[in-house]
């Protein structure tokens, strides 16, 4: 009886458990994977993001431009499995899972992030210079699988009709070997 | 004197159904747990239906799939106006990871008008208290309309 009226009296005085939730806002926990931030500067359309999106929630519109391309980005909160692959292989952290939560609308448009990133194409096609160290690291991160490497032959070969000139192999090159010219 | 005592009630407990359209779980726990203690959406008067023919409003989760497509439309039609539909998580807007098989039929909005929806995979409880608050706000209007 009397540890029952003990947890009872305590109980008394204590808060309620209940959340005051609309009144008192309440943070998503650190890592929270929530609403799609899209920073359209930051991206060099490398596509990487469209390839590893399992329900097939973001959409690219390509428009040519005299300096280049104009590419509109659009995710699809309504489609997506907020699994943060997108977020994980985007070299560039041009995409963004936010702790932001509130995602009920009534429009479906309040719930489709988009951007648009303006690329500049380089005019020349992908060379490699003599630094090579043929460490195949181009070739892995190329999302096109167009650098092949062999590091036994030490030759170094790349598909032009596959390269989308990204720049990411450029960046990913320790020695630095890479560079769109000539 | 009666009907509108009634009307006045029923404007501030609005009456969830929920129908599981083949949904992984993930959101029907969410939407269960909207009612327990922690977060007790029936502090907004929000209240588990048992039955379509008692319901204000309609949450519908998961992907529709064929053998629930029949049962989705016979359960909606027994909902008496006004209803608002609400869809939960991703699935019945866009089929998610689903989207493709041969045995979905989503999205929703092919077989009634959808209200609400509440995005994320699974929607965060706070979110779905979101949500149903809008739904409620709806339904207070589709209400003053048909007077």
């Amino acid at each position: 009886m009397v540890p029952f009226a003990r947890v009872a009296l305590s109980n008394l005085f204590k808060k309620p458990s209940t959340r005051n939730f609309p009144r008192e806002n309440v943070e998503a926990k650190p890592g929270y994977r929530g609403r799609i931030a899209y920073y359209g500067d930051k991206c060099r359309n490398c596509g990487m993001c469209v390839k590893v999106c399992s329900p097939g929630a973001i959409t690219r519109t390509v428009t040519e431009t005299p300096e280049g391309k104009d590419i509109a980005f659009e995710f699809d909160l309504t489609s997506c499995t907020f699994c943060g692959m997108c977020q994980d292989f985007c070299d560039e952290k041009a995409i963004e899972l936010t702790a932001d939560y509130h995602m009920a609308a009534t429009d479906h448009k309040d719930l489709i992030t988009s951007g648009v990133a303006h690329i500049r194409v380089p005019k020349g096609q992908l060379v490699c210079g003599e630094d090579c160290v043929y460490c195949t690291l181009c070739a892995r991160k190329c999302p096109e699988g167009a650098i092949t490497v062999d590091r036994t032959e030490k030759i170094w070969s790349v598909d032009h009709e596959k390269c989308t000139k990204c720049g990411t192999c450029v960046s990913a090159c320790p020695k630095k070997a890479l560079s769109f010219g000539e | 004197m009666f009907k509108k005592m009634i009307a006045a009630a029923g404007a501030k407990s609005p009456w969830i159904y929920h129908i599981n359209t083949g949904s992984c779980n993930g959101c029907d726990i969410e939407l269960v747990a909207v009612l327990t203690p922690r977060y007790d959406a029936e502090r907004f008067g929000f209240k588990l239906a048992g039955t379509p023919r008692h319901a204000d409003i309609v949450v519908v989760s998961g992907p529709v799939t064929s053998q629930s497509k029949e049962r989705l439309i016979r359960t909606l039609e027994q909902v008496p106006e006004p209803k608002v539909v609400v869809t939960l998580g991703s699935c019945p807007k866009s089929g998610n990871v689903f989207k493709g098989s041969y045995s979905i039929e989503c999205p929703v909005d092919k077989y009634t008008h959808v209200d609400v929806s509440i995005a994320g995979c699974t929607p965060k409880p706070e979110a779905i208290i979101e949500g149903l608050y809008t739904a409620a706000q709806i339904l207070k209007e589709k209400r003053r309309e048909m007077k």
